[in-house]
C-alpha cells in the first residue's frame, strides 16, 4: 500500500495553515504512533512553528501540541 | 479487603504526581524485570491493604516502545483489580483514546479526571458526571497539584470495585469482524479480538495457519467495506467514538492564547529560543556548578571533613585532644544530615512540599560564604532563618498526621522515617521518637571524641586517609549534586525538556541520535550515573544503547579535578578545559557517526513523533522526591563501592605481598615494594605506545596504577599522583598537617548550627562547661580559602613535574585516556543495567577503551612526531590510524537501507 502518492503532505503545509488529514503513509511503529497519537483520517492538523533550526514541526491536533519531524510529516497526506 | 490498583495513563497527565499523593512518602522504586522503564508501587496512605503501582506513561497500549509493553503486559498478565486512568482534562480526547483501550481489558477502570482547575482556567465548562454517563464508569474530577478531590477519589478506591464499563463501539463492520472472531477463537477478551484482528504479532504467535488465513479474511472484508487499511480504521474509528460525546461533555470557550502557547512562542522562537536556551544552560551550571553547590561543597571539603571530622576522629582514634568547637560542629552536622530526610518525608506526608526545608541549610552556606557580612545583617538573616525552621519544626511535632498501624497485621518490615531510607513514614509520636532518638545519636556520637583510644597507627591511618578521606571526597560532590538534580527535575517538571529535545533534534540527528539524547549528555556533565539512567526518555532501542555508550564520554563532575590537576601541571589553564570539553563532545559525535554506520546500529531511521506538554509550575513535592531520589543513588555508590575501593587501594598500596605493613607508603622504598606497583607493573607495557613511560621508564607503571585508580572514581586520579608524585617537601603545607592546625579553624560563629533541627544537641552541650567557655579563634581565613582546590592541584603538579614524569603530549594523552576511557566502576553498573543484556555492556566497555586508547595514541604520536619533528614508526602508525578513522567517518553507511 506504499504506492507512490502525489497528493499534498503535511511538510509541505505552510506555518500558521492548517490541513485535513485523507491518510498517513508508512507502515510499523512510526505509523501506528501516528495514528495513536490522534493524526487519523478526517483530523484537521493546524501547523504552530518551525525549530529553530527549521526542523522539526509542531503542529497542534486535537487540541494538544505535538513535534514530528518534517520527514514524518512527509507520510501524512492532507488536502 | 486487599486489592492491587494500577494507575495509568498519557505521560505528562499528573499521574506520578497523583501517585505521591496518594502514597504519601510510601513508596518504593525499582525496575520492571527485563526492561529499563522505571516501576514504582506503593500502598495507600491510611489504607495499606491497598497496593497501588504507578505504570510507565503511555499514549497506547500498541507493543512498540518498552513503556507499552511494560503496561500491557501488566495489565493483560498481572490483572489488577481496578485501573484508575488518569486523564488530562485539558486534553480529553486523546487521553480518552487510552482509556479506549483500558475498557476493552475487561478490568473496571475508574477515571481520574485532572488538571481541572485548568480547564476551568481557560474558561471551559467539563461536565464530569456526562462524561461518567457517557463512557459507563465513575469519573472523579481531581487537582493532584491543588489537592481537591482527593478525598473522593479515596472514598472510591477503598469502596467496592465498580463494574467493568462496556467497551466504546466500533463501526458495524468492525463489530461483525469481532464477533467472527470471538465465536471461532475465543480471545478472551475484546482487546484481544481486537489484536488479533489488528494481526498484532504477539497475538497470533499462537496461531495455525488456518486460523490466520481466517483472520486475513475477516481483516480483507473490513478494509474493503471501508476502504482504509485495518490500523488506521481502528486507530480512527476509537476517536471517532470519543468525539461523538465530546460536545455533550465539554463546551470550549472562544479559543484564545493560552499562556503556555504566548510562553513556548518565546521559549522556541526561531531567533531567540537557542539564546534562552544557552542562558537557560548557563545559569544551571552558574547555580549548581558556580556558586551555591559549589558553596556547599567548599564547606563539606574544607570544614566538615576537614577540621570538624579530623578532630573528631582525631580525639576518637588517636590521642590528639579534639577542640569542643569541632565537636559541638560535628554533632550538630550529624543531627542535620540524619533529621533532614526524616523531616521532608514527614513533611511530604502531611501533604506539605518542604520545600521551604532547604533553608534550614542557608545558614551552612552563609556561614562559609559571608563571614564578612555586618554582624547586625548576620544575626537577622540567621534568626529569620531559625524562627522559619522552627516553624517547619512545629509543624512535625504538633499535626496528628498519618500512622503506620497496619490493621490488617501486615508490617511493613521497617522502622519507619528510618533516615537510611527514603520509604518510610510515620505518625507524630513515631516522629517525636525519631527526632529525639536522631538528637541523642548525634551527641552521642561526638562524644567519642572524647575517648582518645590511640589505636594502633595501622588503623588509625586506615580509618583517617582510607576511609574517611575517600568517602569524604566523594561525599563531597553531594551538595553540587543536590543542587544539579533539584534544577533539572524542575526542568523536567515544567515541560522545558520537552522543547530542549525540540529545538535540538535537529543537530543530534545530524549524528544519529535524537533530540533526546540531549538530556542525557547534559545530566552527565554533572555525573554520568544520572546522565546514564536520563537514558530511559528515548523511546527507541538503538538510540537509547547508543547514548548510553557516548553519554559517559562527556567530562563529569569527578573528572573537574583530574581536568584542574592538568591544567596545573601544563600550565594553560583555559587550553587544557577546552581541550578536555572539546574531546568529550567530539567523541560523542565522531563516535556516534561512526558507530551508526556499523552493522550494531543498522537500520537507523527512528521516529520524533512527541509530545510538547503545556508548560505548568511542577510541585515541590515530586521535585524533591526527585532530587532525593537520585541523591540517595549518588550516595549508596559513594558509601558502597567508593568505600570498598578506597580502602582497597590503600590496602594494595600499603602492604607487600607478603602482608607486612609499610608503615609510611609514601617513602619511596615502601612503594616500590607494595602491591599497587607490582599491579602496575604488569600493565605498563600496555601503555608504552602512549608514551607514559617515555621520559623514566622505571616509573612508568605509575600512571598505570592511577589510571586503575580511576576506575573507582575519576577523580581518585588526582589523589593517587599525590601519593605517587609526593610534592617536593619545601612546599608542602596545608593538606597534610590538619591536626596540627585546629587553632586557625574556620569554626566561629555558634548561628549555624543552632537551626531548629539541631537545637536539643546544642542545648545539650551547654552542659558541657568547656564548651561554654570555648572561645572562638578571630577568623583568619577570607582569601586563603578560595585558592584551596588550586593550590592542592599545584602541589601534586609540582610533584609531577619533580618527577618528570610527562611530556606534555604524552601528559595530553594520559588526561584524554583517562577522560574518555570506561567510566568509573558505579558508572559500568549503571551501564549494565540500563543495556540490560551483557553483551550490550560489553560491547560499550569494550568500544571506550578502544577509542580512549586510540585518541590518546594520536596524540601523543602525533603531537610527538609535529613537536619533535622525528617521524618513528609509531607516528606512520599513527597516521594510517587517522586515516582509517577518517574513512569509518565520512564513508557512506552500507546498512543504510537494511531494515
Amino acid at each position: 500500500m506504499d504506492k507512490p502518492d502525489s497528493s499534498l503532505k503535511l511538510n509541505q503545509i505552510k506555518v500558521g495553515r492548517s490541513a485535513t488529514i485523507t491518510r498517513v503513509l508508512g507502515s510499523g511503529s512510526l505509523r501506528q504512533r501516528i495514528l495513536d497519537m490522534g493524526l487519523t483520517k478526517g483530523t484537521t492538523v493546524t501547523i504552530r512553528k518551525m525549530a529553530p533550526l527549521g526542523d522539526p514541526l509542531e503542529v497542534t491536533v486535537r487540541g494538544y501540541e505535538l513535534s514530528l519531524r518534517k520527514a514524518e510529516a512527509a507520510c501524512i497526506c492532507v488536502r | 479487603m486487599s486489592k492491587i490498583i494500577a494507575i495509568a495513563g498519557n505521560p505528562n497527565c499528573g499521574k506520578t504526581l497523583l501517585f505521591n499523593e496518594l502514597t504519601g512518602a510510601n513508596q518504593y522504586v525499582g525496575n520492571w524485570p527485563g526492561v529499563t522503564v522505571e516501576k514504582k508501587g506503593g500502598r495507600l496512605r491510611d489504607h495499606e491493604d491497598i497496593e497501588l503501582q504507578d505504570l510507565p506513561g503511555v499514549y497506547s497500549l500498541s507493543p512498540y516502545s518498552p513503556e507499552e509493553v511494560v503496561t500491557r503486559h501488566y495489565l493483560l498478565e498481572q490483572k489488577p483489580d481496578l485501573i484508575i486512568n488518569v486523564v488530562d482534562a485539558t486534553n480529553l480526547e486523546r487521553n480518552l483514546y487510552l482509556t479506549g483501550q483500558f475498557m476493552e481489558t475487561g478490568i473496571p477502570v475508574i477515571i481520574a479526571l485532572n488538571m481541572m482547575d485548568l480547564v476551568a482556567a481557560r474558561g471551559d465548562t467539563l461536565d464530569s458526571e456526562a462524561l461518567a454517563r457517557a463512557l459507563g464508569c465513575p469519573v472523579i474530577p481531581v487537582s493532584a497539584l491543588k489537592r481537591t478531590g482527593l478525598p473522593e477519589l479515596v472514598k472510591a478506591l477503598v469502596g467496592p470495585i465498580p463494574a467493568p464499563a462496556p467497551p466504546l463501539p466500533y463501526p458495524a463492520e468492525v463489530e461483525q469482524a469481532l464477533a467472527h472472531i470471538t465465536e471461532r477463537l475465543h480471545p478472551g477478551t475484546r482487546r484481544a479480538a481486537v489484536n488479533l484482528l489488528e494481526n498484532d504479532s504477539e497475538a497470533t504467535a499462537a496461531l495455525n495457519a488456518d486460523e490466520r488465513a481466517f483472520l486475513d479474511e475477516q481483516r480483507r472484508a473490513v478494509e474493503n467495506a471501508l476502504e482504509d487499511d485495518i490500523n488506521s480504521i481502528i486507530a480512527g474509528s476509537r476517536y471517532d467514538a470519543i468525539l461523538r460525546f465530546i460536545p455533550e461533555v465539554l463546551t470550549r470557550a472562544a479559543q484564545k492564547d493560552s499562556l503556555s502557547a504566548r510562553l513556548d512562542c518565546v521559549l522556541t522562537n526561531r531567533y531567540l529560543g537557542m539564546l534562552i536556551f544557552a542562558a537557560v544552560m548557563w545559569l544551571i551550571y552558574y547555580i549548581s556548578i558556580g556558586t551555591v553547590g559549589t558553596w556547599g561543597t567548599d564547606w563539606a571539603n574544607d570544614v566538615l571533613f576537614g577540621p570538624v571530622v579530623g578532630g573528631w576522629l582525631g580525639g576518637f582514634i588517636g590521642n590528639t585532644p579534639a577542640p569542643p568547637e569541632a565537636l559541638v560542629q560535628f554533632s550538630a552536622v550529624l543531627a542535620m544530615v540524619l533529621i533532614f530526610p526524616t523531616m521532608l518525608r514527614r513533611l511530604h506526608d502531611l501533604g506539605r512540599s518542604g520545600s521551604w526545608m532547604y533553608l534550614a541549610i542557608a545558614p551552612y552556606l552563609l556561614e562559609y560564604m559571608c563571614p564578612h557580612l555586618p554582624e547586625g545583617a548576620h544575626r537577622i538573616i540567621m534568626t529569620a532563618l531559625l524562627i522559619f525552621n522552627a516553624f517547619l519544626l512545629l509543624i512535625c511535632l504538633t499535626v496528628p498526621g498519618q500512622r503506620t498501624s497496619n490493621k490488617y497485621g501486615q508490617s511493613t518490615g521497617r522502622p519507619a522515617l528510618n533516615p537510611m531510607r527514603l520509604g518510610g513514614r510515620g505518625g507524630r509520636t513515631e516522629f517525636v521518637l525519631w527526632f529525639l532518638l536522631l538528637s541523642a545519636l548525634s551527641f552521642g556520637a561526638a562524644q567519642l571524641g572524647h575517648l582518645g583510644l590511640n589505636a594502633e597507627s595501622q588503623l588509625q591511618a586506615l580509618i583517617g586517609d582510607g576511609i574517611v578521606a575517600g568517602v569524604g571526597a566523594v561525599l563531597g560532590f553531594l551538595p553540587q549534586m543536590a543542587v544539579l538534580f533539584l534544577l533539572l527535575s524542575f526542568l523536567e517538571d515544567c515541560g522545558y525538556m520537552a522543547r530542549v529535545a525540540f529545538m535540538m533534534d535537529r543537530i543530534f540527528r545530524a549524528i544519529g541520535l535524537s533530540g533526546k539524547s540531549f538530556i542525557p549528555l547534559m545530566v552527565a556533565m554533572g555525573c554520568g550515573v544520572p546522565g546514564i539512567m536520563a537514558t530511559r526518555t528515548i523511546e527507541n532501542e538503538r538510540d537509547r544503547r547508543l547514548s548510553i555508550m557516548l553519554t559517559t564520554m562527556i567530562p563529569c563532575g569527578a573528572k573537574l579535578p583530574v581536568i584542574a590537576l592538568f591544567s596545573a601541571l601544563l600550565g594553560q589553564d583555559a587550553n587544557v578545559a577546552t581541550i578536555a570539553y572539546f574531546a568529550g563532545i567530539g567523541s560523542v559525535i565522531l563516535g556516534a557517526v561512526i558507530l551508526r554506520k556499523t552493522r550494531l546500529f543498522a537500520g537507523g531511521y527512528t521516529p520524533f513523533v512527541m509530545e510538547l506538554p503545556a508548560y505548568h509550575l511542577p510541585s515541590g513535592t515530586s521535585i524533591n522526591r526527585r532530587a532525593m531520589d537520585r541523591c540517595q543513588a549518588f550516595v549508596k555508590k559513594a558509601g558502597t563501592i567508593i568505600f570498598a575501593a578506597s580502602a582497597l587501594v590503600w590496602f594494595l598500596s600499603h602492604y607487600t605481598w607478603t602482608m607486612d605493613y609499610l608503615e609510611d607508603a609514601e617513602a619511596e622504598e615502601s612503594v616500590n615494594s607494595s602491591m599497587l606497583h607490582d599491579v602496575g607493573q604488569v600493565l605498563a607495557p600496555v601503555f608504552t605506545p602512549l608514551g607514559w613511560g617515555e621520559l623514566c621508564p622505571e616509573q612508568a607503571w605509575k600512571p598505570a596504577v592511577a589510571t586503575i585508580s580511576g576506575l573507582i572514581a575519576k577523580e581518585n586520579i588526582v589523589s593517587t599522583l599525590a601519593v605517587l608524585y609526593p610534592e617536593p617537601q619545601a612546599e608542602s603545607g596545608s593538606e597534610e598537617g590538619a591536626a596540627e592546625e585546629e587553632e586557625a579553624l574556620p569554626l566561629s560563629s555558634t548561628w549555624p548550627k543552632c537551626n531548629a533541627f539541631t537545637a536539643p544537641v546544642m542545648a545539650a552541650w551547654q552542659f558541657n562547661p568547656a564548651v561554654r567557655a570555648y572561645k572562638a579563634p578571630a577568623e583568619e581565613e577570607g582569601e586563603e580559602e578560595e585558592e584551596d582546590e588550586d593550590a592542592e592541584a599545584r602541589g601534586v603538579a609540582a610533584g609531577i613535574r619533580a618527577a618528570g614524569a610527562f611530556t606534555t603530549v604524552s601528559a595530553l594523552g594520559f588526561m584524554l585516556f583517562n577522560l574518555l576511557c570506561i567510566p568509573c566502576f558505579a558508572a559500568c553498573g549503571a551501564i549494565r543495567r540500563e543495556m540490560n543484556s551483557a553483551r550490550w555492556t560489553g560491547i560499550a566497555l569494550l568500544f571506550m577503551c578502544a577509542w580512549a586508547y586510540l585518541i590518546a595514541f594520536l596524540v601523543y604520536q602525533l603531537g610527538h612526531a609535529l613537536y619533535a619533528g622525528v617521524w618513528g614508526v609509531g607516528a606512520y602508525v599513527a597516521a594510517a590510524f587517522a586515516l582509517v578513522m577518517l574513512w569509518l567517518i565520512v564513508r557512506p553507511n552500507p546498512y543504510k537501507n537494511v531494515r
